[in-house]
């Protein structure tokens, strides 16, 4: 192309030519906005209030017409020719079988071009529907459909008779996590059952998705109180990307009779556990933490496993790290004798002066405070910035780097049903914290060794972190992390653990205790 | 009364210099035209490298920045104040983006790949720099939309990993790791390229 052979690419070379390439194209728009556009004024009813007022007014004859093809069928014929159900099945395909009474497929029926693709000279006529699904889903896995990451699929039940659609809906579930298991993939699974609604009817032919597809986003809508542009920009997407947005802004899914989801139970938490609600997405959630764990143990065979090639000294506390926080290795509490849940932190990650908690469930908040010591007991000015339903944000100052560090938040609970309390964690500061400091925001940019390995999937830091503690069928309440590890005291184990949380920035180690 | 005026001519835009975007978008609400143009001169770059993250070709993306910032203009009166008025401008952008997307697929069934393939002969004409082409196109192409979004937000707009966390409303660790893993993409990409 040209002469750039005196380039060596690294990141600042990259940066810059990045920023010169979108200044030269960036345009000027702004003499071709129209200030006479009137501005809406905002006082009555949310977008989305006016959204459902237009359409329940809208087209009923359409949707009694869908309700009889959805939910009873066709009424005449021999009983064995009669609709008894109909499965839809979504990923971004959408799919829909119409069963029998003997749950024998009459019909399948692509609702987007992507399924035709999938159903492409597949012959599901009278075929049982165990195998049906199964067909799909290899088809699915074939076409690209589904993947080793991150796949979401939305199953759909309508039957009329409420019972049945729940025992099929259970069937079906079962039948999609056998044939995802036997195709290798892992999938986050949805499932519902849908019931007439006219305005169901109504979002799915105006954005032209499956009723399946529609029933899900319009009860998200309903739940989270989404805007209108939310609901559009939804519709648009495939399963996964909604099930991803779901997850990265704690949107709730409804967990009620009618219809309920199994969600990543990464934010539902365990206690919304419902006997519908399956959380079938764990899946993939631990590989993504046996990943790590798997990888730092290779990595390192010796004891001190820690990515952070940095410094000595950290290495030589890591050593004695376990000893202390073996019990409850990642495990953070709350001290609680009415037995509720315990306050949980996910990971801790200190950068720049500023510490950033997570929890694993949904926190509140009542006069929080919190301290900052060192190993000596020395506390440290520390004031809490900012609090989020499952996070907060404290700033700290007068922090050496390479030391570690301990801070005591109080005044938080789980969401439901915690009682308000105090909770623990550890974290150390990087070692080159003066140079970062010194170099400004590029210190990201540096090759930070095995970070990226230690974060790994899509949503790295929050699902590593969780993967441990969503164990599918655990009943709420109990603590997933000792079936996840059968022994506390394992020792590679725990080194894994930490080295785990630690990946969630190279140069910082985080981890929780119980007080 | 001549001086008075003259103070308040000489006060006035210094004011606008110095409020936040967050000050200026509740003026914006109550029809302030030039606390617009204050706004739209702090955001824009931001705004579009977000907006060409997600659309990938220019011309889209500058359709879509207009609609955004008209957008704001009409619908500033719905922002809550929160302390986030970046994260709510992206929403908007990404609306939009999204929708023409949906339009897209309407009017003709091109698939993103055909569209880049249509631009690989001549990508971005504006840009002169051969190099800075090259790095763009890679970015563009090579990375995921997530990747497109951080890497285009930290190394145009300046914006701090933490900002970025705070208006994708992703976590933190998320953002850097995934910054990390993106720029050694294009580094193996572009020491690929300059190979050949």
């Amino acid at each position: 192309m040209t002469d750039h052979s005196d380039l060596k690419w690294n990141n600042d070379e990259i940066a810059g030519h990045l920023r010169s390439a979108v200044e030269a194209l960036t345009p000027d728009v702004l003499g071709r906005i129209d200030f006479t556009t009137p501005q809406e004024i905002y006082t009555g009813p949310s977008g989305t209030v006016r959204l459902y007022r237009r359409m329940r007014t809208a087209a009923l004859a359409a949707a009694a017409c869908l309700a009889l093809a959805v939910l009873s069928g066709g009424v005449a014929g021999y009983q064995n020719r009669r609709v008894d159900s109909v499965i839809g099945i979504d990923v971004n395909p959408s799919i829909e079988l119409s069963v029998n009474r003997r749950d024998k497929v009459l019909r399948a029926e692509a609702l987007n071009e992507d399924a035709r693709e999938v159903l492409d000279d597949m012959d599901l006529e009278q075929v049982d529907l165990d195998i049906a699904v199964n067909a799909l889903i290899g088809s699915m896995v074939r076409h690209g459909y589904l993947d080793d990451l991150d796949n979401a699929i939305l199953v759909t039940v309508a039957n009329k008779d409420t019972e049945k659609a729940a025992v099929l809906r259970q069937d079906v579930v079962i039948d999609i996590e056998a044939s995802l298991e036997e195709h290798k993939v892992q999938a986050v699974v949805y499932d519902q059952q849908a019931l007439d609604r006219s305005e169901v009817q109504e979002l799915a032919k105006e954005y032209e998705i499956s009723y399946g597809k529609a029933y899900f986003l319009w009860e998200l809508v309903e739940e989270n109180d989404l805007s209108h542009e939310e609901m559009a920009a939804f519709s648009g997407m495939t399963m996964e990307e909604i099930a991803r947005e779901i997850a990265e802004r704690s949107y709730t899914v409804r967990g009620g009779n009618e219809a309920s989801a199994a969600a990543q139970d990464e934010e539902e938490s365990s206690a919304q556990a419902s006997p519908e609600s399956r959380p079938s997405a764990p899946a993939a959630t631990q590989e993504e933490t046996s990943e790590p764990s798997a990888a730092g143990a290779g990595q390192e065979p010796d004891s001190t496993a820690q990515p952070d090639a940095s410094a000595g000294s950290t290495a030589q506390t890591d050593a004695s790290y376990p000893a202390v926080t073996l019990p409850e290795t990642t495990e953070s509490f709350v001290e609680d004798e009415t037995g509720g849940k315990h306050v949980r932190i996910d990971y801790v990650d200190f950068e720049d002066g500023y510490l950033n908690v997570v929890f694993r469930d949904k926190v509140r908040w009542k006069n929080p405070t919190v301290s900052v010591t060192d190993e000596n007991g020395q506390s440290y000015p520390a004031r809490i910035e900012d609090t989020g339903p499952d996070s907060c944000g404290i700033s700290v100052r007068g922090l050496e780097g390479g030391t570690d560090y301990s801070f005591t938040l109080g005044g938080v609970a789980v969401r439901e049903g915690g009682a308000s309390g105090s909770v623990r964690g550890y974290f150390d500061t990087p070692d080159i914290a003066d140079e970062l400091l010194e170099s400004g925001e590029t210190e990201d940019d540096g090759d930070d060794g095995g970070d990226e390995d230690g974060v790994s999937g899509e949503n790295g830091g929050t699902e590593a972190g969780t993967g441990a503690s969503t164990e599918p069928e655990e009943p709420a309440g109990t603590e997933p992390e000792d079936a996840a590890r059968p022994s506390a005291a394992q020792e590679p184990e725990t080194e894994a653990k930490t080295w785990e949380m630690s990946g969630t920035d190279a140069s910082d180690r985080a981890s929780g205790e119980s007080l | 009364m001549f001086l008075m005026g003259i103070l308040t001519a000489l006060d006035e835009p210094a004011a606008y210099d110095r409020m936040s975007d967050e000050k200026l978008l509740l003026l914006v609400a109550k029809g302030d035209q030039e606390a617009f143009l204050r706004l739209y001169h702090n955001t824009d770059k931001t705004i579009y490298g977000f907006i060409l993250s997600i659309m990938r070709s220019p011309q889209d993306a500058e359709e879509v920045m207009q609609e955004t910032y008209l957008k704001v203009w009409i619908s500033a009166g719905s922002y809550k104040s929160q302390g986030k008025p970046l994260a709510w401008m992206f929403t908007i952008a990404r609306n939009l983006c999204y929708m023409k997307f949906r339009d897209q697929k309407h009017e003709a069934d091109i698939g993103l790949s055909d569209l880049s393939e249509m631009e690989t002969g001549e990508f971005c004409p504006q840009i002169e720099d051969a190099a800075d082409k090259l790095v763009l196109r890679a970015a563009l192409y090579i990375l995921g939309e997530e990747e497109r979004q951080i890497v285009l937000l930290h190394t145009t707009a300046g914006m701090k990993h933490r900002e970025i966390a705070a208006a994708l409303q992703l976590p933190l660790p998320t953002v850097l790791s995934k910054y990390n893993r993106a720029m050694k993409k294009l580094q193996k990409h572009l020491r690929e390229e300059e190979g050949h």
